[in-house]
């Protein structure tokens, strides 16, 4: 079986003990490879199956599905389908033209434009750390990255590419049949072109900021009495949410920024996480970005409403509205007062600390950028 | 002697076992057949024909239809008793009013059957990705790629109600409305050597709106994504497919 295959449940045999199963697959194998010419190892190419290296500050990462092993050359051809713009039906947009490298792979503004012209429902969100991501969207609504693309790629205000349109203008261009073939065994099919785009995707790690070389203690980790001020107060007062290292914890919460959902147009894009569970508890809810390269990754929340951290700040010090759903974590104040109670002192803290998480070398590191320069 | 003559029949048993497994599957010693399932689309009484006909729904309502396909996937079959079953490998199947509309069980094991399981959908292993080749190639436009999975069953037509007209659209998906339906055959079926067999099934447009839920147009033309589905998932499970005929 190809590498490539879909992984199916081994039913046919499921009414025979397993001995006698293996026995069989064991004769099976025997007989099926004294019938396929033997080959030389080293005639066919072989990809270059890559590790990912968690850093020393991490937890480990989402469990990659058996069968989706990671390559260098898995990993570079999802790179160049990253930055080509035939991703797109009008052959003008990319990946790229909302997850800009230099913004930690977001755009810098609050509702970008895509294929239709008209300004999109959600804030394009950046890309770091995904390998430690199990849904993606700031509904989560995608379950794993494998299945993500296909949303901005076919969606009409988005890429609105065709699909099919898409393998044929990539099956045009020899290097990449190649590369399908070399990584996968086969010709060009939508299911490949996203697993190489998370091939990609999983590689895009930000783990070299300067907090994390003072975590890590390593050269150039040296943080000032405010910056580890503000880390103390992040841990505090904001770390229920943009927890531990990565800044996340991935899950959805409502953060007080409405307190009303009744617009359930659009499928409910309004109405957050509960858009895909259809549980009341997770209407308004939405998932927590982390906040590594938050400096670069203005505008703020899932909607882009806010344009600073000052103001980011100002609605959790006393913009939040409570509704039903809303996070306690949101309502610090004496005796569940709306709000965390930040003097503007402590805010001056934590924007400082803020700093010393943007990851130059992540934002700079050649590997990310486009290959097509 | 009598060393050599086992080791010998080993031998032989091995060089047969090498060659069949070789051959061509027709020319070794066939144990096992195909068997063809084919679906035949109507609308109450009459074929389905799409766009061109108006029918009439269980509610009373006239409607037309211009896209009909769903899954049918993880087929079985069983003997009287039980204690046979076949087990389709990899089998996910869209069945396609203007596509596919049959697909053939292959190395079906000789032996009388009874009954054919087939379940509507997609099972969640599956369903909980949409990067997938063949029949669930995310280009068939059977998947929801914002909310990850697939389409199980979709209808979209036009309607003309007693109050209102205007689109039809049931998209019906989530692992909730993944049904299995068990159906008898009407006589058992003993696979023929020669790959002729047959079951031959019926799906029936307008019980999709009707037993146990009565679907009023003017009041539901489309599926949502909330609870709706799970009215018309109902409705499949209980007559939708029927067999015609099994040989």
């Amino acid at each position: 079986m190809s590498r490539s295959s879909r992984t199916f449940r081994g039913t046919y045999f499921s009414c025979m003990s397993v001995q006698s199963v293996s026995r069989i697959l064991a004769v099976a194998f025997c007989l099926v490879s004294a019938c396929t010419p033997q080959q030389e190892p080293d005639q066919e190419p072989q990809v270059r199956i890559l590790e990912l290296q968690v850093p020393a500050n991490f937890p480990e990462p989402e469990k990659v599905m058996a069968g989706y092993p990671l390559s260098e050359e898995g990993v570079e051809l999802g790179r160049k389908l990253f930055y080509d713009t035939r991703l797109s039906g009008s052959n003008t947009i990319s990946c790229a033209s909302c997850h800009q490298q230099q913004l930690a792979f977001t755009d810098g503004v609050a509702l970008n434009k895509g294929a239709a012209g008209t300004p999109l429902l959600r804030h394009s969100p950046g890309l770091a750390n995904l390998a430690w991501m199990n849904g993606t969207f700031w509904d989560g609504g995608a379950k794993n990255l494998e299945s993500q693309a296909f949303g901005p790629i076919t969606a009409p205000d988005e890429m609105n590419q065709n699909l099919q349109e898409l393998v044929s203008e990539l099956t045009a261009v020899p290097d990449y049949v190649a590369s399908f073939r070399l990584i996968f065994q086969d010709e060009i099919k939508p299911a490949y072109i996203a697993r190489a785009l998370a091939q990609f995707q999983r590689t895009l790690i930000s783990a070299n900021s300067r907090y994390d070389k003072y975590v890590r203690q390593e050269p150039g980790g040296k943080m000032s009495e405010l910056e580890l001020k503000g880390l103390t107060l992040v841990q505090q007062k904001c770390g229920s949410c943009h927890a531990g290292d990565l800044f996340t914890d991935n899950g959805y919460h409502n953060n007080g920024l409405d307190s009303d959902f009744s617009n359930h147009s659009y499928e409910g894009i309004f109405q957050g996480r509960y858009r895909i569970t259809h549980h009341p508890a997770d209407v308004g809810k939405f998932k927590t970005p982390t906040l590594r390269n938050v400096l670069v990754t203005a505008p703020y929340m899932h909607d882009g409403r806010f344009a600073t951290l000052e103001e980011v700040l100002r609605h959790y010090s006393q913009g939040i509205r409570a509704s039903p759903t809303v996070a306690a974590a949101v309502m610090q104040g004496a005796e569940g007062v709306a709000g965390i109670p930040l003097s503007v002192e402590e805010k001056q803290a934590i924007i400082a600390f803020l700093e010393t998480l943007t990851d130059y070398e992540f934002i700079q590191n050649e590997k990310f950028s486009s290959p097509f320069n | 002697m009598y060393r050599i003559r086992r080791s010998g029949f080993y031998v032989a048993m091995l060089a047969i076992l090498f060659l069949a497994a070789c051959k061509e599957e027709k020319e070794g010693p066939a144990a096992t057949t195909s068997v063809t399932v084919s679906f035949q689309h109507v609308v109450g009484s009459e074929p389905l024909q799409l766009d061109e006909v108006i029918y009439t729904s269980p509610a009373g309502d006239s409607y037309a239809v211009s896209n009909f396909k769903y899954f049918v996937s993880n087929v079985k079959l069983i003997s009287s008793a039980g204690e046979q079953i076949y087990v389709e490998p990899e089998s996910y199947h869209l069945i396609a009013q203007d596509g596919k509309t049959s697909f053939e069980l292959k190395e079906v094991p000789a032996g009388t059957y009874q009954r054919l399981e087939l379940s509507l959908g997609i099972d969640e292993e599956l369903n909980h990705r949409i990067d997938h080749l063949g029949d669930l190639d995310p280009s068939n436009e059977m998947v929801w790629d914002w909310d990850t999975g697939y389409k199980f069953l979709t209808l979209v037509g036009t309607y003309t109600g007693q109050t209102r007209s205007g689109g039809l659209v049931f998209h019906i998906g989530g692992d909730t409305n993944y049904r299995t339906l068990a159906l008898e055959l009407p006589q058992p079926l003993n696979p023929r050597q020669d790959g002729s067999s047959q079951v031959l099934l019926q799906a029936n447009v307008n019980e999709l709106f009707q037993g146990p839920n009565l679907i009023d147009f003017d009041v539901m033309n489309s599926s949502g994504h909330g609870s709706g589905p799970s009215l018309i998932a109902e409705n499949y499970t209980s007559g939708f497919i029927t067999v015609l005929e099994a040989k």
